[in-house]
């Protein structure tokens, strides 16, 4: 069975993140598992090491877990795969790793309210997490009920990077796929076409790939030209976007600009 | 529910009228329409006739809008009249017709307009008051009177200034407080309702986070929505340094309703003027929720 792990804080972001990730899980039989770290400041006196250090962690995880396991139970009755929340205690970014080292997770996901300002979203993309995790992240900004998919392509060798995700997560659903391709510029007026066979080579190899490799069929295949606010504000009737992204993109990049605009849910897929 | 649409003698007071028998139908709301004139003939000889045959007429363009056998206001008979009850002021005649929500004319010719809309805002305790102006980068009514910008600014009560543009394809509502009332919410529904628009909430942040307090109203907003099985609102948020920009950069199609609170930052970041800034320049209908 795919399993997921989902980061969650007591917070709005993580609140939504849940009902969106429970929304998938229960259309595919995913397994959701769920933690929370509470992070250790530099300002607060830990104390060393033993049964009074134990004792310390168990108060802390017990004031942390009890409005996580809140959140967790509000979703429960409608999310029957969702497991109980582990709460740690220690550094969050060390804690997620470990954690996705210890069981083999399809992908991984975290709530992000959608920004006027692009800084947190960079932040969170250029972070040292993120750097270091293998496998997809579904970062969630919005609610949207998902019934379309957009997939984005942009260079062939990049679609590789999509299809396991989309066989785990996507195949089997009913949701209908799109494939999108993007050429971003700094046009505010956006052009999309919808592309038929023979139209565009990159469209029609990703097309024929995705087919074959993750058995999902693509309802259309479509080009968008514009700048990124355009492209995102097209991509709005999609509640799920599905992007390949190279770890080592540019913080300035158009690309980064449009999935700082998309206002439903990333699965980005590390190339 | 009560609403006051106030109405002069332009085009834009159509506008008015629809959106207020729009959010009636939805709201079952007691509605009263006030004329106003902007000025006092020096020769009374019309007796401010014109004044109330445009008030009858945007009565029966409020009734029009509603199918026959469904509405809930009292549709007079061929005999209605208003009557003097002050120097330049008309009101109902009483009816004996039965109905299940009020709805009043009143036609204020005093010449002040202001004065006549704020008397009867304040007498008759209303939830909000619609009044339209011109939309193409500006917003004053005939003469340039500043009468929206006026009653936007002063007014105690949620002011809607309907303006007569393209169809509203997002309502983008801003709040940085939790003082948000249930009636508030249910008007935003029926503007996303009838204008089949889609819901944004917009959390204002000082920081680099919403306070808690504005976390948890949107949360519970969300609730609300969850619980009606209404189409969930899209949230965002913006930091108070980029509110202008964020104004500016939305959408033309948009309705833009601000909540504000008397400590709230958008009661300091939207000081009178900005607020006249706002809705002059706004592409679409402005609604300030208190």
């Amino acid at each position: 069975m795919v399993k997921g792990l989902i980061y969650l804080n007591a917070d709005l972001a993580s609140s939504i993140a849940l009902r969106y990730v429970c929304q998938l899980a229960n259309m595919k039989g995913i397994l959701v598992d769920s933690i929370h770290v509470e992070e250790t400041t530099q300002d607060m006196h830990t104390p060393g090491t033993g049964w009074v250090r134990k004792t310390w962690e168990k108060g802390v995880k017990e004031n942390a877990g009890h409005k996580i396991l809140q959140l967790v139970n509000a979703e429960k009755r409608s999310c029957i795969h969702l497991s109980d929340p582990v709460i740690m205690v220690g550094d969050h970014e060390t804690e997620v790793k470990s954690t996705l080292g210890l069981k083999t997770y399809d992908f991984f996901v975290e709530g992000i309210l959608q920004s006027f300002s692009p800084l947190k979203f960079k932040e969170k993309i250029f972070s040292k997490l993120y750097k270091n995790i293998s496998c997809p992240v579904l970062l969630v900004k919005n609610f949207i009920e998902i019934k379309k998919v957009a997939i984005i392509i942009d260079q062939k060798e990049n679609t590789r990077s999509l299809t396991d995700p989309l066989k785990k997560i996507i195949k089997d659903t009913g949701l209908v796929c799109d494939l999108v391709k993007c050429e971003l510029n700094s046009e505010s007026v956006v052009k999309v076409e919808e592309m038929t066979g023979g139209q565009d080579d990159n469209l029609d190899y990703s097309k024929t790939f995705i087919k074959k490799e993750a058995e999902i069929d693509i309802m259309k295949n479509i080009k968008i030209q514009g700048d990124p606010v355009a492209a995102a504000d097209f991509l709005h009737d999609y509640g799920l976007v599905v992007i390949p992204v190279d770890k080592a993109m540019s913080k300035h990049s158009h690309v980064i600009d449009m999935m700082n605009q998309v206002a439903s849910a990333l699965l980005i897929c590390w190339v | 529910m009560k609403i006051l649409i106030a109405v002069d003698q332009g085009l834009y007071s159509d506008h008015a009228i629809i959106e207020g028998a729009r959010i009636a139908e939805n709201t079952w709301a007691n509605v009263t329409i006030i004329g106003v004139k902007s000025y006092k003939k020096a020769n009374e000889s019309d007796k401010n006739n014109s004044l109330i045959k445009s008030v009858k007429d945007y009565r029966k363009q409020f009734l029009n809008f509603f199918d026959k056998g469904d509405c809930p206001y009292p549709v007079h008979t061929s005999d209605y009249e208003l009557m003097e009850t002050g120097p330049g002021v008309y009101v109902d005649s009483p009816v004996l017709e039965r109905a299940q929500k009020e709805l009043k004319t009143i036609a204020a010719g005093t010449g002040d307009p202001l004065k006549e809309i704020f008397v009867e805002a304040n007498d008759g305790d209303y939830d909000l008051i619609i009044i339209g102006c011109t939309g193409t980068n500006d917003c004053v009514w005939e003469n340039n009177l500043l009468i929206p910008q006026k009653i936007v600014n002063e007014a105690s009560c949620s002011v809607l200034v309907a303006k007569d543009v393209k169809k509203i394809k997002k309502v983008v509502c801003c709040l940085d407080h939790s003082q948000v009332s249930q009636e508030s919410i249910e008007m935003i529904n029926q503007l996303v309702t009838f204008h089949s628009a889609k819901l944004k909430i917009v959390g204002i942040a000082e920081g680099d986070n919403l306070k808690d307090k504005v976390e948890n109203k949107i949360k519970s907003i969300l609730k609300y929505y969850t619980a009606k099985h209404i189409s969930t609102p899209e949230i965002e948020v913006v930091a108070v340094s980029a509110f202008d920009a964020f104004i500016s950069a939305r959408e033309e199609a948009s309705l833009l309703a601000l909540w504000m609170e008397k400590k709230s930052f958008l009661a300091k970041i939207f000081s009178k003027t900005k607020v006249t800034k706002l809705i002059r320049e706004s592409h679409s209908s402005v609604m300030i929720l208190r």
